[in-house]
C-alpha cells in the first residue's frame, strides 16, 4: 500500500512471472526504459504496449512573477513530457471508481439558494432549546443503517410512545367522543359542547406538560449518541482515505455507508435549520418540506376524487392509516417518521393547506405541530366539521389565512 | 516511435531473443497493473516515476448550455519525469527554435 517500487523490485517481480532469473529481468528493463529515455529524449514520442504513450507537448510561453524580487518574468515556451496510460492500465488503476458516471445535475435549486441563505442567518439564529433539537434528530435515525444506533432509537421510540399512549388512554376517549358529538351536532351547540371539552382540554394539557418533561429527557440522552456518530464519521472519513489506497472491497462499502451517513446528516442539519428558524419565509418552507416541490401536489390531485367516492362508505373510528377521512367520520392517525400534519392533511382533505383544522382538532395536545412525537395519535376531524372542501378556493383561503395565524400563535 | 519498433531496437541492444523481450515486456505489464492498482509507486531511475493519484470529485458547468456536471473520483495514474530527461526536453526548444 502506498510504497515506492524501483526498478530491481519490478524485475524481482517480472522473473517471478516470466520464469527469468532477476538479473536477466533487471538488465533487460533496464534497457527498455534506457531506450525509451533516449527515444524521448530526441523529441520522439513513444508507444509501449501495456504501459502508454509517451508524448512531447510544447508549453506556449507565458507570463510570471519571479518570486523573490516581484518582478515580472517570461517563462520561455518549451516541451513537456506528457504520459497517457494505456486504457486498460487505466481502468485496472481506477477500478475501485469504476462504477462512477459523470452525472449531470439539476440546475441550481431552491434549496442550493436558500443554502446559501442560510449561511448568513446562521450568524444570527438563537440557539434552540435541546430538547427540540434532539426530537428532530430522533425522527432522523430510523432511517438509520447502524444497529447499535437502532437499538437505541427503538428505546427511545417505546419511551416516547408509551406515554402518549397513557395520555391517550386518559382523556383520548373523551375527546374524541367529544369531537363526534360535536361533528353530528349543529353549530350552535358546539359552543356549549366546546365549553364541555374545554375543562378536559386543561387536564390534557396539564399531562401534556408532564409527557412532555420525559420526552425531552429521553431526547436529550439520544442527542449524546448522535453526536458520537458525528465524530465516527469524521473518524470513517479519514479513513476511507486510507481505504481507497488499500481498494479492499470493505472499502468501497464503507465509503457507501459514509456517504450514506454524510447524507443523512446534511439533510438533518438542513431540516433541523429550517425547522427552528425564525425567519418567515423559511418557516412557511417547512410547510412544503414533505412535498419538496409544489407541482407534486398535482399528481395527488386525482387521488381526492377517490378519497371522496370513498368518502360515502362509514368508517369505523379506530381506522388504521390506509383508511381516509369521511364526510362526517372522524379518523384517528398515528404519527410516524415522514408523517406530520400535512401530509394527513394531504391524504384525507387532499390538500396540505387543511393541517390547519387537524392542529386546530388537537391543538390542546400539540404543542408544537412541528415537533409531534412518535406514536402520537392524531384525530382528524371529518370534512364537514370545517368545510373543508380541497375544491374549493374560499375554504383554500381559508385555511391559509388560519395558518397565517397559527404560524402568528406558535411563534 | 511505435511499439514494433521499440521492441527491435530493444532486441538489438540486448541481443536477447524475441520470445524472451517479449515475456519480459508482458510480465512488465502485468507488474505495472498490478502495482499502480494498489496504490504503489514505480519509480525508474533516469526515466521518471508512475505514481496513482486520487482525484477528488468535481463539479463543472458547460459553459455554452450551462448544464453542471458531476465528474466522478477517480484514480489517475500520473508520470512525473525524472528531472535530467525534463531539462534534455525542455532544450529540445532550443534546437527547434
Amino acid at each position: 500500500m502506498s510504497s515506492k517500487l524501483s526498478i530491481s523490485d519490478v524485475a524481482g517481480l517480472i522473473s517471478g512471472k516470466s520464469g527469468l532469473t532477476k538479473k536477466e529481468c533487471e538488465a533487460i528493463v533496464k534497457e527498455v526504459f534506457q531506450l525509451a529515455s533516449e527515444t524521448v529524449s530526441s523529441g520522439e514520442s513513444l508507444t509501449i504496449k501495456g504501459l502508454g504513450t509517451f508524448k512531447l507537448v510544447w508549453v506556449e510561453p507565458r507570463g510570471s512573477v519571479d518570486i523573490n524580487t516581484g518582478a515580472s518574468i517570461t517563462i520561455p515556451g518549451h516541451y513537456k513530457l506528457a504520459y497517457v496510460p494505456e486504457a486498460a492500465l487505466r481502468n485496472a488503476v481506477n477500478e475501485p471508481f469504476a462504477y462512477f458516471a459523470t452525472e449531470v445535475l439539476p440546475p441550481k435549486s431552491e434549496t442550493e439558494i436558500e443554502k446559501s441563505k442560510r449561511k448568513d442567518v446562521n450568524e444570527n439564529i438563537i440557539p434552540e432549546p435541546k430538547g427540540t433539537t434532539s426530537e428532530e434528530e430522533q425522527n432522523e435515525m430510523p432511517s438509520e443503517p447502524e444497529g447499535g444506533e437502532t437499538a437505541v432509537q427503538e428505546e427511545t421510540g417505546k419511551n416516547v410512545s408509551v406515554p402518549a399512549e397513557q395520555q391517550k388512554d386518559d382523556d383520548g376517549e373523551a375527546v374524541m367522543t367529544a369531537a363526534e358529538d360535536l361533528s353530528v351536532q349543529s353549530d350552535e351547540s358546539t359552543v356549549s359542547e366546546t365549553c364541555e371539552t374545554e375543562q378536559i382540554d386543561m387536564a390534557v394539557s396539564e399531562i401534556c406538560e408532564t409527557v412532555q418533561q420525559p420526552v425531552s429527557e429521553e431526547a436529550a440522552t439520544i442527542s449524546a449518541p448522535s453526536e458520537e456518530r458525528a465524530a465516527d464519521t469524521v473518524q470513517d472519513k479519514a479513513d476511507i482515505e486510507k481505504e481507497y489506497r488499500r481498494r479492499t472491497r470493505n472499502g468501497y462499502i464503507a465509503g457507501f455507508a459514509t456517504a450514506v451517513l454524510l447524507f443523512l446528516i446534511i439533510g438533518g442539519g438542513a431540516y433541523y435549520f429550517y425547522s427552528n428558524s425564525k425567519n418567515f419565509d423559511i418557516t412557511l418552507s417547512v410547510f412544503k418540506f414533505p412535498f419538496a416541490a409544489e407541482n407534486k401536489e398535482e399528481p395527488n390531485k386525482p387521488d381526492t376524487a377517490v378519497v371522496e367516492k370513498e368518502a360515502g362508505v362509514p368508517i369505523p373510528e379506530t381506522a388504521s392509516e390506509s383508511d381516509v377521512a369521511a364526510d362526517t367520520e372522524t379518523v384517528v392517525e398515528t404519527i410516524e417518521p415522514g408523517k406530520f400534519l400535512t401530509t394527513i392533511a394531504l391524504k384525507h382533505y387532499g390538500n396540505k393547506i387543511f393541517w390547519v383544522y387537524i392542529y386546530r382538532e388537537n391543538e390542546d395536545k400539540i404543542w408544537n405541530p412541528r415537533y409531534l412525537p412518535k406514536g402520537f395519535k392524531v384525530v382528524v376531524p371529518p370534512r364537514s366539521k370545517y368545510g373543508i372542501d380541497s375544491e374549493d378556493e374560499v375554504s383554500i383561503r381559508r385555511a391559509q389565512d388560519l395558518e397565517k395565524q397559527i404560524l402568528y400563535e406558535i411563534e | 516511435m511505435d511499439y514494433k519498433e521499440f521492441t527491435d531496437k530493444l532486441q538489438e541492444r540486448t541481443g536477447r531473443d524475441v520470445a524472451v523481450i517479449d515475456k519480459v515486456m508482458s510480465a512488465m505489464s502485468s507488474v505495472f497493473k498490478e502495482q499502480c492498482s494498489n496504490m504503489n509507486t514505480i519509480s525508474v531511475q533516469g526515466f521518471g516515476s508512475f505514481e496513482p493519484k486520487k482525484k477528488m470529485e468535481r463539479e463543472v458547468v458547460n459553459p455554452v448550455t450551462g448544464v453542471r456536471m458531476l465528474i466522478p473520483p477517480k484514480i489517475v495514474l500520473s508520470f512525473k519525469p525524472a528531472t535530467g530527461i525534463k531539462n534534455r526536453i525542455k532544450e529540445l526548444r532550443q534546437d527547434e527554435q
